[in-house]
């Protein structure tokens, strides 16, 4: 399968404006990249480097303050993500792109089976189809049985994540994000976890993942981004030192 | 996806009003109260749209304007100014045809009842408001049905209670009034009212506002419940961003009669670019 470029980061940057401190926070600058289908691009760097802001404009939770996310869509003509409208978003974030956050935020009443399964009906597949998928994927990452039909708000930090990782993968988004998808896994999970990002890379799934172990990045990444805080805040930092 | 409602230039003014009113109104004035004239510009130029399936948050403090807004839509109010076309998805069924677009600030009043019972659907904060509570719990999810021409009087019985089981509340006091209620059951058997013509549209006003956590958790649920099954739209207009949060895919924000922000929700909450949007989810989380 050709490995077609699926995403490209153009100069993205971002600062936040915080009124009542009248100060502006950057927490990336200048980032350039390119994910490709059936690849994954590993973001590495520092804790403040703006990784995580990365993700989040390219989901569009953060606004971006310069530069252009261009995503090829599975229709149509590209699109830049920082500028589409709402409704062009949604429909993206319900057909074709995943975002799989550091921690599950779910609605506290809800079975892990329906969580995982979600993706798919808003993908449009039958509640009965879309069950069957999230079982097989919650098998698959080794999620015991008995834990299928509660919340997931009283499982551990293992567990939960494997929840949302399992949510990420169940439905084979077009582009996946993931934001350190690892870390809280024992050495056992992380190898089921590894497998399913290999098989995801063979359906042809674009991947952008943000990883701080070397060994993760040695086995997965296609392409390395290493991201530097930015400017500001590293002469913060040296003026705190003085 | 298809457009079902777009709002443009909507304004309501409580007052003799002046040509100065909306100049010296708003979020940079810190007051709805025009200094001038003394009219209330309860909104002012509100535009926005809503797609089907789609649950639009409005938020802001008591006084925003966020209710104004959707009394505007439901018609319990006529505003002074704006357009608002609601695209019936009805007549999208089986052809490729664009969905009748009604203009619902030029309808006469008969049509505009006729699309406030049988298109939409408006749950209240206050139960007194949706709810005749000198009547029974049926008889309230009938008049409903009754102005929608349906007369008979099984079928009325049958689908009134359908509706109360979907709602859950016990079908066994459907021949009870709405007085003798709980506040979540008050709510819920308006739910049930609002949903029983099947609107494509429908209205909530504060409606988890002064009922018990619990209670609210349930009725939060079954919004998302129907959202999912029916994929009716909804417009959400609440001060919690709890309820934001759980419900709406995209929000707005009022303050004193205007929209200062709109968005993605999760933008919203966690890139807010207003200062009154920063401060308001600074002190929530």
């Amino acid at each position: 399968m050709p490995h077609t470029p699926i995403l490209q980061v153009r100069n993205y940057s971002k600062q936040f404006y915080l009124h009542e401190q009248a100060e502006l926070v950057p927490a990336s600058q200048g980032v350039n990249f390119t994910v490709h289908s059936g690849q994954l691009t590993a973001l590495i760097g520092p804790t403040g480097a703006g990784k995580s802001s990365v993700l989040k404009g390219i989901y569009r939770t953060y606004l971006a303050s310069q530069g252009e996310i261009i995503y090829q869509p599975s229709a149509g003509h590209h699109i830049d993500l920082a500028q589409a409208d709402e409704h062009t978003i949604l429909q993206l974030r319900r057909q074709e792109i995943a975002f799989v956050t550091q921690f599950l935020h779910v609605l506290p009443r809800q079975a892990c089976a329906d969580v995982v399964s979600q993706p798919l009906i808003n993908q449009g597949r039958t509640v009965t189809e879309a069950r069957a998928a999230a079982r097989a994927m919650l098998k698959a990452l080794h999620l015991p049985e008995r834990l299928w039909g509660l919340s997931p708000a009283t499982f551990s930090g293992g567990e939960k994540q494997r929840i949302n990782l399992a949510r990420g993968f169940v439905a084979q988004p077009r582009l996946l994000l993931l934001d350190e998808p690892t870390a809280s896994l024992d050495p056992a999970t992380t190898e089921l976890v590894v497998q399913q990002i290999q098989q995801l890379k063979r359906a042809g799934v674009g991947l952008l993942a943000i990883f701080h172990q070397p060994d993760m990045v040695a086995r997965l990444a296609d392409s390395v981004v290493e991201l530097q805080p930015p400017l500001t805040i590293q002469s913060n930092r040296e003026n705190n030192a003085q | 996806m298809n457009k079902l409602l777009q709002v443009t230039g909507l304004s309501k003014r409580y007052g003799k009003g002046c040509p100065r009113c909306f100049e010296c109104t708003g979020p940079k004035y810190e007051t709805n109260i025009c200094a001038h004239c003394g009219t209330l510009v309860a909104a002012h130029n509100l535009s926005f749209d809503l797609y089907q399936g789609e649950i639009l948050g409005i938020m802001g403090e008591s006084g925003s304007g966020k209710s104004t807004a959707v009394k505007c839509l439901y018609f319990d109010e006529t505003p002074c100014a704006g357009s608002a076309i609601f695209y019936d998805p009805q007549y999208h069924h089986n052809t490729d045809y664009a969905s009748k677009p009604y203009q619902l600030f030029e309808l006469n009043k008969a049509q505009q009842r006729r699309l406030a019972n049988q298109r939409f659907g408006m749950v209240y904060q206050n139960p007194h408001l949706g709810l005749n509570f000198d009547i029974s719990a049926g008889g309230n999810i009938a008049e409903r049905l009754l102005m929608a021409d349906v007369h008979h009087y099984a079928d009325i019985r049958r689908r009134a209670s359908e509706l109360l089981t979907r709602t859950e509340v016990s079908p066994q006091r459907m021949d009870e009034c709405p007085k003798n209620f709980s506040g979540g059951m008050q709510q819920r058997v308006q739910i049930a009212k609002a949903l029983v013509t099947n609107p494509p549209l429908l209205f909530l006003d504060e409606v988890t506002t002064g009922l018990d956590l619990s209670v609210q958790a349930a009725i939060l649920d079954l919004i998302l419940e129907i959202q999912q099954q029916a994929k009716t739209s909804m417009i959400v207009v609440t001060h919690d961003l709890g309820v934001i949060r759980l419900l709406a895919d995209r929000t707005l924000v009022m303050q004193h009669g205007r929209i200062i922000e709109s968005g993605l929700t999760d933008q919203i909450l966690e890139d807010p670019q207003h200062s009154y949007t920063q401060r308001l989810v600074a002190s929530a989380l």
